[in-house]
């Protein structure tokens, strides 16, 4: 087979994107410290079978609710390679397949193909996703997510309805963030209205089904979580001490770094020109889903993270129409014959602005070091099998995976009834001078063991922690990372 | 050849069928649900009635009580069910005399029988139940040629007008909106009797809406997929707006949307309205579904898979409020410590507990609570003395407040456990009596 110039080029965009990734992934040591309540998952559906609706670990035993087909997909794909390998390849493979659909998003809504290689080299080497050391369900969300849009616009050719019912079933049963297309299909339909365009009677008809189906997805799911909590469990009961860092204020600067600056600025501008200069009703569904990203996220409804990486992929696509407008604009202009050089400027703006802050951002990632690994295993070891450990929030993962004890929180926050309470508490076994305080805490929660990892040393600014007695509080594991047997029960009496 | 296909269209057999006899399949669905609710409490040993409203009127109405102190109080369940059953069998002579389309007739009752609002109303004693009963009983009257009729009209009339100014005002506007649909000239009279029904009960202190009954809260209230005390399902929401944009010129419709705006604001104000409210939505969302499958789909597969999708999401909520109704029900550990009040303290006992106790510490233990939800003359100090956790303050303004019982339910338990509950150490409370995980102390008063 033939592969043509386009095709050539494309295809060394994917090799590209990927062997960076998995460099990177493999040269930053273990995975981000979210990935780990996915590890545990994944195991235990390779297990029983089922997912850990009913979690004997996570906050000392509780009940918990998620979407699980991720997690299935891999543990399927663990019965023939092993899950620490999956766990650096599958996501990286999966977000390396990008480029490929946003080239073809990008081709169907600019009709240029150079135009649509830009996009496709963007999306492959967007700063905001290259967490690539990250287990998470929001890898096989994305390119099923833009793969949906795709037959979504191809509606009129056979065949299209079926991929999109398929792949749009897949994304109901990853992530609850199918609720950012949803809402995007509804500006969708709102802008058309707006602007006279005719909407397709398939497409009406996809979307109506598409909302129907998710809200019966999240109900069968979540249904005793939108019971208990009401319209409350879009927030997923973060504790309003650490809301900011789940849905943080949009800052212009972060943005910029993150979604990189050439296509952020070629972006707004498109979106501009396309909503009050315009008559090309082509882009209007991604218009609708950069609004809805947009108010969702200002609405925080949806996490920072997500709406960035959503955003930013969308913008690549739309620099696209910015590359060919660009074209036109030259050709008009007294300066035409500059027109051949507009590629080779772009690429000499892009080299910078997207694979150096895309390498940075990789090796700036939040992940445990080893030291701290090694010694969540060694309470594995050497402790009781009803131990309850507390170390900082996002290492309440490491504690059910590696050390396989209970913990006192992590950061699956859905059903906790006190999760603000609980947060307090431990940010007070972390920050507080007083034995009495840390011992009320320890004996109110059944605490065993304290942990002090070298990154709650820099965060709390502490060696030790201050109320730590030999009496009360003994050390067990005195490495980087320092351990610490509670040996006294405070009686209230 | 699209149309031979409609889902619910006439050549479809089964729905065919449906349609012809849906009086009985609605009277069926209906009679089940309504049936099974007072059984599932009656296997859990819970109360038969649910929902606070209840014993709202159990502990305000003589005759109510005159009929449990002969029978037993669980005997009243078969009211609301009567209830229920009558309007069903009204509503349908109304739909017959106004010349409903069947399709709209049979959506419409399939989603209103199906939903918690339906459920709870129907379940329970509430002014909601009794209200439909008359307006729809004085619309059918009104509609008669017979003159007998039309004067006999008068009496749900002057019925529906009984419970709050907001019922007056409903059905005032209803007969302006059924004399300019129907092109018909109602009597003057008619309003004039609502005009001076609601003067009358304005002057003796009626409230504009009885009750709250429950600490409203507007979402979860009116979708009951979120936890609230009856409303209706999300899929009759997302339905109601397909079928307003949908028919949002249509003029015969015209008499709908004048209510929106009418009842939006009003359902803000106090939930208590949720039951016609619910009437409305549904109406729209029954329009809504017939407008939306009866149109030519071009992708079949789709349009029948999204139909099954809905009344599987419909019937999804119904069940899930099933499963949770022992949740709106006094549970039997309640109704036995309660009781135990009313043998073991003394008649002219003040009880201290939570605002949303007052209906059943009337009922149950016969015993005046210091606060409920509607009577708001000891509201703020209630919640202060709940928060309190100074022990002198709060024992001098039990002191002050004759109160000498307090009444403890486990949720309260939870909610004050930062505040009166840790007072309780204190010589001067002790435990009197507990069952399950429900508490009764006493106060000590200084003089005794």
């Amino acid at each position: 087979m033939q592969l043509s110039r386009t095709q050539k080029w494309l295809l060394a965009i994917f090799i590209i994107t990927l062997v960076t990734r998995l460099i990177l992934a493999f040269t930053v040591p273990n995975l981000t410290y979210d990935s780990y309540f996915h590890l545990r998952q994944v195991e235990e559906i390779g297990h029983s079978s089922i997912p850990l609706f009913e979690d004997p670990l996570s906050y000392g035993g509780r009940t918990l609710h998620y979407l699980p087909f991720f997690h299935y997909v891999i543990a399927l794909l663990n019965l023939f390679l092993p899950l620490g390998l999956l766990a650096k390849i599958v996501p990286n493979v999966l977000i390396s397949l990008l480029p490929f659909i946003v080239f073809a998003l990008s081709k169907k809504i600019s009709n240029n193909e150079t135009a649509a290689l830009f996009s496709a080299f963007i999306s492959g080497f967007l700063p905001v996703l290259f967490s690539t050391n990250a287990f998470t369900p929001l890898s096989l969300f994305l390119p099923v997510a833009f793969f949906a849009l795709y037959c979504f616009l191809n509606i009129d050719q056979k065949g299209y309805a079926l991929y999109f019912l398929i792949s749009f079933f897949i994304l109901t049963v990853t992530s609850s963030a199918t609720f950012l297309i949803i809402v995007g299909f509804m500006i969708y339909l709102i802008l058309s209205v707006i602007e006279k365009k005719k909407i397709k009677k398939p497409e009406l008809e996809l979307i109506i089904f598409s909302v129907f189906f998710y809200i019966w997805i999240q109900f069968i799911f979540f249904k005793k979580v939108l019971i208990s909590q009401g319209i409350h469990f879009i927030w997923q009961n973060v504790p309003t001490q650490i809301l900011t860092q789940y849905f943080p204020q949009i800052s212009i600067l972060n943005a910029l770094l993150l979604v990189s600056i050439i296509p952020f600025l070629a972006g707004i501008f498109v979106v501009y020109q396309l909503l009050f200069q315009s008559q090309n009703q082509k882009p209007f569904l991604f218009i609708s889903l950069v609004i809805s990203t947009t108010l969702l996220s200002w609405l925080r409804l949806i996490e920072f993270n997500l709406a960035l990486s959503f955003f930013a992929i969308i913008l690549a696509i739309l620099f696209s129409l910015f590359y060919v407008y660009m074209l036109e604009l030259l050709a008009k202009t007294k300066i035409s014959e500059f027109k051949k050089y507009l590629t080779l400027i772009i690429i000499i703006l892009l080299l910078p602005t997207t694979i150096l802050p895309s390498i940075n951002f990789a090796e700036k990632q939040n992940t445990p070091l080893n030291a701290e690994i090694d010694a969540f295993k060694w309470l594995n070891e050497n402790t009781a099998k009803n131990a309850k450990i507390v170390g900082l929030l996002e290492e309440g993962n490491l504690i059910t995976y590696y050390s396989q004890r209970k913990n006192l929180m992590d950061d699956q926050f859905n059903f906790v009834e006190n999760s603000e309470d609980l947060f307090s508490d431990l940010t007070a076994l972390f920050a507080t001078s007083f034995e009495t305080q840390a011992l009320d805490i320890t004996s109110q929660h059944g605490v065993t063991h304290l942990v002090l990892t070298p990154h709650a040393q820099r965060k709390y600014e502490i060696n030790n922690f201050r109320y730590q007695t030999s009496r009360c509080f003994k050390k067990i594991y005195n490495e980087e990372t320092k351990i610490y047997r509670v040996d006294c029960i405070l009686d209230k009496k | 050849m699209n149309q031979n296909k409609n889902i619910i269209g006439k050549k479809n057999p089964i729905f065919n069928h449906i349609l012809k006899e849906q009086k009985r399949y609605i009277f069926g669905l209906a009679s089940v649900l309504l049936f099974l609710i007072p059984l599932i409490n009656f296997f859990k040993s819970d109360s038969l009635l649910i929902g606070p409203e209840s014993y709202y009127f159990i502990s305000h109405s003589a005759l109510l009580q005159s009929l449990t102190s002969s029978f037993s109080y669980e005997v009243i369940i078969i009211i609301p069910i009567i209830l229920g059953l009558s309007t069903l069998y009204l509503f349908f002579a109304l739909v017959e005399q106004m010349k409903f389309p069947d399709k709209l007739t049979l959506f419409f009752l399939f989603l209103l029988v199906m939903s918690p609002a339906f459920i709870y109303t129907y379940s329970s004693l509430t002014a909601n139940s009794f209200f439909i009963l008359f307006v729809i009983a004085t619309l059918l009257l009104i509609m008669q040629e017979k003159k007998i009729f039309t004067s006999l009209a008068l009496i749900p009339l002057i019925l529906a007008t009984l419970f709050d100014i907001f019922s007056s005002l409903i059905l005032f506007i209803l007969l302006i909106i059924y004399s300019i649909n129907q092109q018909k000239k109602t009597s003057y009279i008619y309003l004039v009797i609502i005009l001076i029904s609601s003067l009358i009960q304005y002057f003796l202190g009626q409230p504009f809406f009885l009750g709250p009954f429950h600490i409203e809260h507007a979402i979860p209230d009116l979708i009951s997929d979120f936890g609230g005390l009856s409303g209706i399902s999300f899929f009759a929401i997302l339905l109601s707006f397909i079928g307003i944009m949908i028919t949002w010129k249509d003029k015969e419709l015209y008499w709908a949307y004048f209510l929106i705006p009418l009842l939006v604001p009003l359902y803000f104000i106090s939930t208590q309205i949720i039951f016609p409210f619910s009437i409305l939505i549904l109406f729209f969302a029954a329009v809504g579904l017939v407008k939306l499958f009866e149109r030519t789909w071009n992708l079949i597969p789709i349009k029948n898979i999204t139909f099954f999708l809905l009344i599987l999401g419909i019937l999804f909520s119904t069940l899930s409020y099933i499963d949770r109704i022992d949740q709106l029900t006094p549970s039997g550990d309640m109704i036995e410590t309660l009781t135990w009040m009313k043998y073991n303290t003394v008649h002219d006992d003040i009880i201290l507990s939570d605002a949303i106790y007052g209906d059943y510490i009337r009922t149950f233990a016969k015993r005046e609570p210091f606060d409920t939800l509607y009577e708001k003359e000891h509201t703020a100090l209630n919640e202060e003395l709940l928060k309190n956790i100074e022990i002198n303050k709060f024992i001098s303004l039990l002191e002050e407040q004759d109160i000498s019982i307090i009444y403890i339910p486990k949720e309260m338990k939870k909610i004050y456990k930062g505040g009166f509950i840790i007072l309780l150490q204190n010589e001067r409370f002790k435990l009197i009596h507990s069952h399950g995980d429900y508490e009764v102390w006493a106060f000590s008063s200084k003089e005794v």
